[in-house]
C-alpha cells in the first residue's frame, strides 16, 4: 500500500492524507451539500471505471468554492490524473499498479501525464484562467443543481 | 476550410504520442482493458470483428487533396490499401494493427487529421450540411462554428466520459441536408451574420429507439454556443443513464423526464455557467477562427455560366443534370463523386484512387473536397468551363456515374463483413441491388430514391431515413433483413422516420422484395411522381403485398450476431 499521491497542481509526489469529508463522485442526489464546508478539503471517491459524473460533480464545486480543495479517490488510474487535473482537483491517491509513476517516482511521466497537451482549447475549473474572481462576485446566484 | 495553425497540429501529435504511451501502458498492466477502451475509442479505434478499425474524423466533412493522398498512404502502409467513408463523414480503416495506430496517427496529424472523438461516449465528430459555405440556400457559413464547438469539445476534462456517444451537427439551410433531428444535438441558423442565432434540436437519433429531435430552444444567439453546449452536456453527463447502455442515450433522458423538465434544467446550469464566465465567446475568437478558414479563389469562376455549354454528350448533359449541386458563385459548380456502383462496397474506395481523385481535385477544384453523409465525395469548386474536362477525367476511373439520388447511391454499413455488433451482412444485399440496378436508365427511370441498408439495430447505414430501409435482424443465429418503407432524410422535405412492414426477409428474399416494391411503384405512379411521393399518396399496404408475394418457403442459413464493441 502506497503512502504517497499526486499532487496534480504541481506534478508531483506527497505524502497520502484523505479528507474527512468524503462522497460519492457519481453521486446526483448529494443531500451533503447543504453540510459541506468548502474550507476543509472534499475527497470525491470515484467507484466505476469510465463514469464522468465525477468531473461534473468537481467542476460544480470549484464553480461554487473557487478555493476549495478536492481529493480524487477510489478507482484512479494514470491516465485520469489529465482530467482531474483540469476539472479542479488538488490531489489524487493512484491505484496501486506495478511500474506506476508512483512506484518508480518518474516525474517526467508524471508531467507527461497531467499535461499531455501543447495547448488547451477550452478554460475548466482547474485551469489558472479560470475566472475565479469573476465566480467569486456570482456565487451566491450560482446553485449547484439538484 | 480550416486550415490548422502550428499549435493544432502540435496537439495532434501530442495525441498520437499520448496514445502510444497508453497503449505502452496497457502492455505493462498499468491500465486495464475496461481502462484502455475508452482512451483508445476516442482516438477512434475499435477492437472489430476480424481486426482492429480506426476511424478517422474529418471535421464537418472538409477535406484538402493533400489530406486525401496521406489517407491513401496511410491505408497503404498499415492496412489493406482502401479506406471506408462512412455516414458520419469519417474515413475507417478496417484493417489496421493496434500497434500501427500511433504512428498512422503521426502521419495524419502532419496533415491536420486525427481519430479525435470519432468513437467513444464523448462528444464526436460535428458535421455539417457537405455544401455549407458553397450553397446558395443559407443564412450564413455555419463552419467556422462547428470548429468552434470541435476545438471546444476536444479532450474536454469534463465530458469525455458522458453515458454514451454525442453526436452533434449543424445547417444554415431550411433543407436539412445535415440530418440536423437525428442528432443529439443540433443547431440550426436562423437568423443571419452579424446576429446569427441557431434553433436548437435535442434527443434525436436512430438507433434502437429512433427519435427525430424535438426544439429544445427556439434561439440561442451565437455567442452562447459552448456554454448552452455545456449546460446541455453537464445535465446529461450527470443525469444520463449509466445501469443500462440502450438507454444510455440523450434521448432517452430527454424522453422519460419530458422536454419541457429537461430544457429547465440545461437553462439552470446555462444561467450559471454563462454567469461565470466559462465558455464565453468574444467576436476576436470567432474571427480568430474565421481567419483559419481558406476558401478556394472564388475569381477562378466561369464568365459563362452555363453548365452544359455547347457540349451536344447526352451522358455528359445526364452526368451534369444528376451530379451538380446548386453553387453560390455564378460561374462554379459543385460536382457530387459518387463511391458507389457494381462491385463496390458503398463508400469504399482504394489508395489508388484516393490519389487519383486528389490530383483531379487538385486540377478541377483547387484541391478541395468534401465527404457526404452519403458516403460520396464533392468538389466543390469546379469552373464551370471545366466541367466537360474534369467529367472526361472522372470516366476512365469509374467515378462519372450519373447515380446521384438514385438507387445505385444507396448507403451500407460495412455490415457484418467487418463490424463486430452486426446482426446480418450489408454488403451483399447492397451488391445485389446494385447489381439488378446497374442499368443507368433504369435508375433513373425510377428516380430520386434513397435506400439505406444498415447490419443491426445501430443503424449506421440510417436506415430508418431511408425512402425504403432495410435493417439486419438476427433470427435466432440466422440473419434476416426488415424492410422499412415511409422514411425521409429531410432532403427537400420534411424528415420522417420509416416503419417496419411485416416480418423479415431471408437473405435470398430481400433483393427480390425490393425489386417487387419498386416494380409495384413504376406500375402504379402518377405523372412526375417519386418514390416517396407515391408512397405517401398510395400507403404501404400495397407496396407490402408486392413484397411478401417474393416469399419463399425456405431460407439459408447466415451468421450468428454477437456483441463486442459499441458503435
Amino acid at each position: 500500500m502506497t503512502t504517497l499521491m499526486i499532487d496534480l497542481a504541481n506534478a508531483r509526489l506527497c505524502a497520502a492524507k484523505t479528507p474527512e469529508q468524503c462522497f460519492d463522485a457519481s453521486d446526483v442526489e448529494r443531500p451533503w451539500l447543504s453540510t459541506l464546508n468548502p474550507d476543509e478539503a472534499v475527497g470525491l471517491h470515484f467507484g466505476r471505471v469510465n463514469d464522468g459524473r465525477g468531473y461534473s460533480l468537481a467542476c460544480r464545486l470549484r464553480e461554487k468554492y473557487p478555493r476549495i480543495e478536492l481529493y480524487a479517490i477510489g478507482h484512479i488510474h494514470e491516465d485520469m490524473l489529465y482530467f482531474l487535473r483540469r476539472c479542479g482537483f488538488r490531489y489524487a491517491h493512484l491505484l496501486d499498479r506495478t511500474d506506476s509513476v508512483i512506484e518508480r517516482q518518474a516525474s517526467d511521466e508524471l508531467r507527461d501525464l497531467l499535461f499531455p497537451f501543447s495547448h488547451e482549447y477550452q478554460v475548466s475549473a482547474g485551469d489558472e484562467r479560470f475566472p475565479k474572481e469573476k465566480v467569486d462576485a456570482t456565487r451566491q446566484v450560482m446553485g449547484i443543481a439538484a | 476550410m480550416y486550415q490548422p495553425t502550428s499549435n493544432d497540429i502540435q496537439v495532434l501529435r501530442d495525441r498520437a504520442r499520448q496514445l502510444g504511451a497508453q497503449l505502452a501502458r496497457h502492455q505493462q498492466g498499468r491500465l486495464s482493458d475496461d481502462e484502455l477502451r475508452p482512451l483508445r475509442l476516442q482516438n477512434g479505434l475499435y477492437i472489430q470483428r476480424h481486426a482492429p478499425m480506426l476511424r478517422i474524423a474529418i471535421a464537418y466533412g472538409m477535406l484538402r487533396a493533400d489530406q486525401l493522398r496521406c489517407l491513401a498512404d496511410v491505408a497503404q502502409r498499415f492496412d489493406r490499401s482502401y479506406g471506408h467513408w462512412t455516414t458520419r463523414q469519417n474515413m475507417q480503416l478496417n484493417w489496421i494493427e493496434v500497434e500501427d495506430v500511433p504512428q498512422a496517427l503521426e502521419m495524419l496529424a502532419e496533415v491536420g487529421l486525427h481519430g479525435i472523438q470519432s468513437s467513444g461516449n464523448c462528444l464526436r465528430n460535428i458535421t455539417s450540411d457537405a455544401f455549407a459555405g458553397i450553397a446558395p440556400d443559407e443564412l450564413f457559413d455555419p463552419r467556422p462554428y462547428a470548429e468552434l464547438l470541435r476545438q471546444w469539445s476536444s479532450f474536454h476534462p469534463e465530458l469525455s466520459f458522458l453515458p454514451r456517444k454525442f453526436k452533434v451537427a449543424f445547417t444554415a439551410t431550411s433543407e436539412d441536408r445535415a440530418l440536423v433531428q437525428i442528432h443529439d444535438l443540433a443547431f440550426e441558423a436562423i437568423t443571419a451574420e452579424p446576429k446569427a442565432s441557431f434553433r436548437v434540436r435535442i434527443g434525436g437519433g436512430l438507433g434502437r429507439t429512433p427519435i427525430l429531435g424535438p426544439v429544445v430552444r427556439e434561439s440561442l444567439p451565437w455567442d452562447d454556443l459552448l456554454c448552452y453546449t455545456h449546460a446541455v452536456m453537464r445535465v446529461y453527463n450527470e443525469l444520463g443513464r449509466r445501469d443500462n447502455l440502450t438507454k444510455a442515450r440523450i434521448k432517452i433522458l430527454v424522453r422519460s423526464v419530458g422536454v419541457d423538465a429537461f430544457r429547465d434544467m440545461v437553462e439552470a446550469d446555462f444561467k450559471s455557467l454563462k454567469q461565470a464566465g466559462i465558455d464565453r465567446v468574444r467576436i476576436e475568437d470567432l474571427d480568430r477562427v474565421r481567419a483559419q478558414f481558406l476558401d478556394p479563389d472564388w475569381r477562378l469562376a466561369s464568365v459563362s455560366t452555363d453548365l452544359v455549354q455547347s457540349s451536344n454528350d447526352p451522358l455528359f448533359a445526364r452526368w451534369l443534370r444528376r451530379n451538380s449541386k446548386p453553387h453560390k458563385i455564378p460561374g462554379m459548380a459543385a460536382i457530387v463523386v459518387p463511391i458507389k456502383g457494381t462491385g463496390r462496397p458503398p463508400g469504399d474506395i482504394t489508395s489508388d484512387e484516393m490519389r487519383k481523385l486528389a490530383d483531379l481535385a487538385d486540377r478541377f477544384s483547387q484541391g478541395f473536397l468534401r465527404v457526404t453523409h452519403s458516403q460520396d465525395l464533392v468538389f466543390p469548386a469546379v469552373p464551370s468551363a471545366k466541367l466537360a474536362e474534369l467529367y472526361e477525367a472522372l470516366q476512365p476511373i469509374g467515378f462519372a456515374q450519373p447515380i446521384q439520388g438514385l438507387i445505385g447511391d444507396m448507403v451500407a454499413c460495412p455490415g457484418g463483413d467487418f463490424c463486430a455488433l452486426a446482426n446480418a451482412r450489408s454488403l451483399p444485399i447492397a451488391d445485389e441491388i446494385a447489381n439488378r440496378y446497374a442499368n443507368l436508365d433504369e435508375q433513373e427511370n425510377l428516380g430520386p430514391l434513397e435506400l439505406k441498408i444498415s447490419g443491426c439495430m445501430n443503424s449506421c447505414g440510417h436506415h430508418h431515413i431511408g425512402h425504403i430501409g432495410i435493417l439486419g435482424v438476427d433470427k435466432d443465429g440466422a440473419a434476416f433483413y426488415q424492410l422499412l418503407l415511409g422514411g425521409h432524410s429531410g432532403h427537400g422535405d420534411r424528415a420522417s422516420l420509416g416503419k417496419i412492414v411485416g416480418r423479415a426477409f431471408s437473405e435470398a428474399e430481400i433483393p427480390d422484395a425490393v425489386e417487387a416494391i419498386l416494380d409495384e411503384y413504376l406500375e402504379s405512379r402518377l405523372q412526375g411522381e417519386t418514390f416517396h411521393q407515391a408512397l405517401q399518396r398510395l400507403g404501404p399496404a400495397v407496396f407490402i403485398e408486392a413484397a411478401n408475394a417474393v416469399r419463399q418457403k425456405v431460407s439459408p442459413p447466415s451468421m450468428a450476431a454477437s456483441t463486442l464493441e459499441q458503435a
